[in-house]
């Protein structure tokens, strides 16, 4: 591909660095056994280090407990820490059985804002299969794209980009 | 039309080397370093005159408008020296004749003479003559009447019956532009002229609204909008403001485009898993499925006779520029240069398709010659945008001659045009919130209702 070697290297490094934190995050309210959502949310909103503020109106709550995961630039192959992520944001979804949650899928603002349309819809859509594929029923799961309309990150870096490449949760119904 | 596109047809040709053969993927031609200029006509257009002794600020709007036509019309180079044309233009007045030898220092070619004055009420009569710089001769005269403030219109129209008198051209000067544009930090739909002037904001979903396109036949716009969470098309009529859903599937309904008739649409769903492209009637009705790939199909636009429609798809793993018949037949690959090519658009004429082309690190305008499409010989990519910035999703004029685009070369993402040898490139927005995706339409005053 056309990322160098040490950019390629930089994101990798970053977006295993994200998922570390909110990792961490979701295992201590895991453990707390504090229902996970409820009251969870307000709480966990506030210190949660993965909390994009992207997200258009609409859903009723964050679900701070599902992580967002990462994509590389023009993929949508779920990468091997985005299955560490997942497999939790599985154990969450099926621990909380009436859960109902969108998945949106982003992307970088590089690329043509037409084809970045439906790579995001391609990102959430492996982000659903690769969840129903650890047992999440698929139809509590809904995707939605939104490009590069909304990234997390507004920077021009490829710091910003690696973060903006992501599938986001959003608990529509609980 | 067809002389004015031999014209650009030749500017390209001569600029180009002769067309790589073999199986190589083809070549690309970078003229954004090299650009050709046309030959271009002089002519000095000062302040129109002003009966009744209105603002002297209404005489020079009416001949910067007629300039800026006719300049960005690819055929004119109107004297830009304002102040040395008012006092000329002032002796003339005073002494009751013109003056061609002082003219003459600035053109040898035309003299645009203009006055305004009020007509019946509410009513002004905007009067032009044309003089032939060398010989005094008066070679063309003409008189638009019209409401007071409809100044802008009534100059369009000028400067397009001249450019058709003296060159046999149909002019952009009275088109539209339609494109996205952000009120309250949200993307909505906007429509302005294609110079930039009077941008209108139509729609307040206070969502997420992209990718318009304008009907090239009724006074119609085509959309996608995020208003009941989900990205759905829709159409609107200009004249009402009435909107009617095209599709509403779970999923992507985007990125639509009017047949040449104005009665169908072409566009991408992706409710059975991934992006597909899809063709109905401007209702809705009687949906069919046009590709049966595994990778996504998107951006379709129709070729101008109906008979093809141009899309992309990534089927080779990165997204590249495809046609098949109008049925959904015979797709095959017309891009192999670069890694991302996406939302072509067909010329008017046929001649031409143009693209977002990912060149050397960044974003450009590239174009194909789109002639006998259903061959199988490769196509250069012609490079029309080049230096530092991006420059994507282009939309062609109705006449075929020129393109507008987004580019963020300006910091931030703006509207452009350009004429089709990439000379001429001008922003005509400005807006804080940006301007994206401009689709470029008929005058209103030329749809149909």
């Amino acid at each position: 591909m056309i990322l160098a070697q040490n950019k390629l290297f930089r994101v990798l490094v970053g977006a295993i660095a994200l998922v570390g934190l909110t990792t961490l995050g979701a295992c201590s309210s895991d453990g707390s056994k504090d229902a996970a959502g409820g009251a969870g949310g307000a709480g966990a909103a506030g210190s949660g280090a993965d909390n994009p503020e992207g997200s258009v109106p609409g859903g009723m709550a964050d679900a701070s407990a599902l992580v967002d995961v990462y994509f590389d630039f023009d993929k949508s192959e779920i990468r091997s820490d985005a299955r560490e992520a997942l497999a939790k944001n599985a154990e969450w979804l099926i621990a909380n059985k009436s859960a109902q949650v969108q998945i949106e899928g982003h992307c970088d603002e590089r690329g043509t804002e037409e084809y970045n349309l439906a790579l995001g819809e391609r990102r959430a859509n492996a982000v659903k299969d690769y969840l129903a594929s650890l047992g999440v029923e698929s139809a509590r799961l809904y995707t939605i794209s939104y490009g590069e309309e909304l990234p997390v990150d507004p920077g021009h870096t490829d710091e910003a980009w690696s973060k903006n490449r992501r599938a986001h949760f959003l608990v529509t119904a609980q | 039309m067809r002389k004015a596109f031999t014209l650009a047809a030749t500017l390209l040709a001569l600029a180009l080397p002769l067309p790589a053969r073999g199986a190589d993927p083809g070549a690309v031609h970078d003229l954004s370093a090299s650009r050709v200029e046309a030959k271009t006509i002089g002519i000095a257009i000062p302040p129109f005159d002003l009966a009744g002794g209105d603002p002297q600020k209404l005489g020079e709007a009416a001949a910067r408008i007629v300039a800026f036509d006719l300049k960005f019309s690819g055929h004119f180079a109107p004297t830009t020296n304002m102040e040395f044309m008012r006092s000329a233009h002032e002796r003339d007045r005073k002494r009751q004749a013109i003056d061609f030898a002082e003219w003459g220092t600035l053109t040898q070619n035309f003299l645009m003479k203009g006055s305004l004055e009020e007509a019946a009420r509410g009513q002004m009569t905007m009067r032009v003559t044309v003089y032939n710089v060398k010989n005094g001769q008066q070679t063309y005269t003409n008189r638009y009447t019209g409401n007071v403030g409809k100044l802008r219109e009534m100059a369009h129209l000028c400067a397009d019956d001249l450019l058709k008198r003296i060159v046999n051209e149909d002019g952009v000067a009275r088109t539209r532009i339609a494109f996205v544009g952000k009120s309250g930090g949200r993307k909505e739909l906007f429509l302005m002229d294609y110079d930039g002037a009077g941008v209108r904001q139509v729609t307040q979903d206070k969502s997420l609204v992209l990718f318009p396109s304008l009907n090239p036949v009724y006074n119609q716009v085509l959309f996608t909008t995020y208003l009941h969470k989900n990205p759905d098309l829709y159409r609107l009529d200009l004249a009402t403001g009435a909107r009617y859903p095209i599709s509403r599937k779970l999923g992507l309904n985007t990125t639509g485009d009017f047949s040449p008739d104005g009665k169908k649409v072409v566009f991408s769903l992706s409710y059975r898993g991934n992006s597909e492209i899809y063709v109905a009637g401007i209702d809705g009705s009687g949906l069919k499925k046009l590709t049966h790939d595994l990778s996504i199909e998107t951006a379709p636009c129709w070729s101008p006779d109906g008979k093809y429609i141009a899309y992309t798809s990534d089927r080779p793993g990165v997204p590249q520029i495809y046609v098949m018949t109008a049925n959904g037949e015979n797709p095959r690959r017309l891009t192999f240069q670069g890694n991302w090519n996406d939302a072509p658009t067909w010329a008017s004429t046929g001649d031409w398709i143009a693209f977002s082309s990912l060149q050397g690190g960044r974003y450009n305008i590239g174009m194909i010659d789109a002639r006998q499409i259903g061959d199988d010989r490769r196509r250069d990519v012609i490079q029309l945008t080049g230096g530092t910035a991006n420059s994507e999703s282009p939309s062609f004029s109705p006449n075929g001659r020129h393109l507008t685009f987004m580019s963020n070369r300006s910091g931030t993402r703006q509207v452009y045009l350009m004429n089709l040898n990439g000379a001429n490139v001008t922003q005509v927005t400005t807006l804080p919130g940006g301007g994206y995706t401009p689709a470029w339409g008929m005058p209103e005053a030329d749809l149909r209702r």
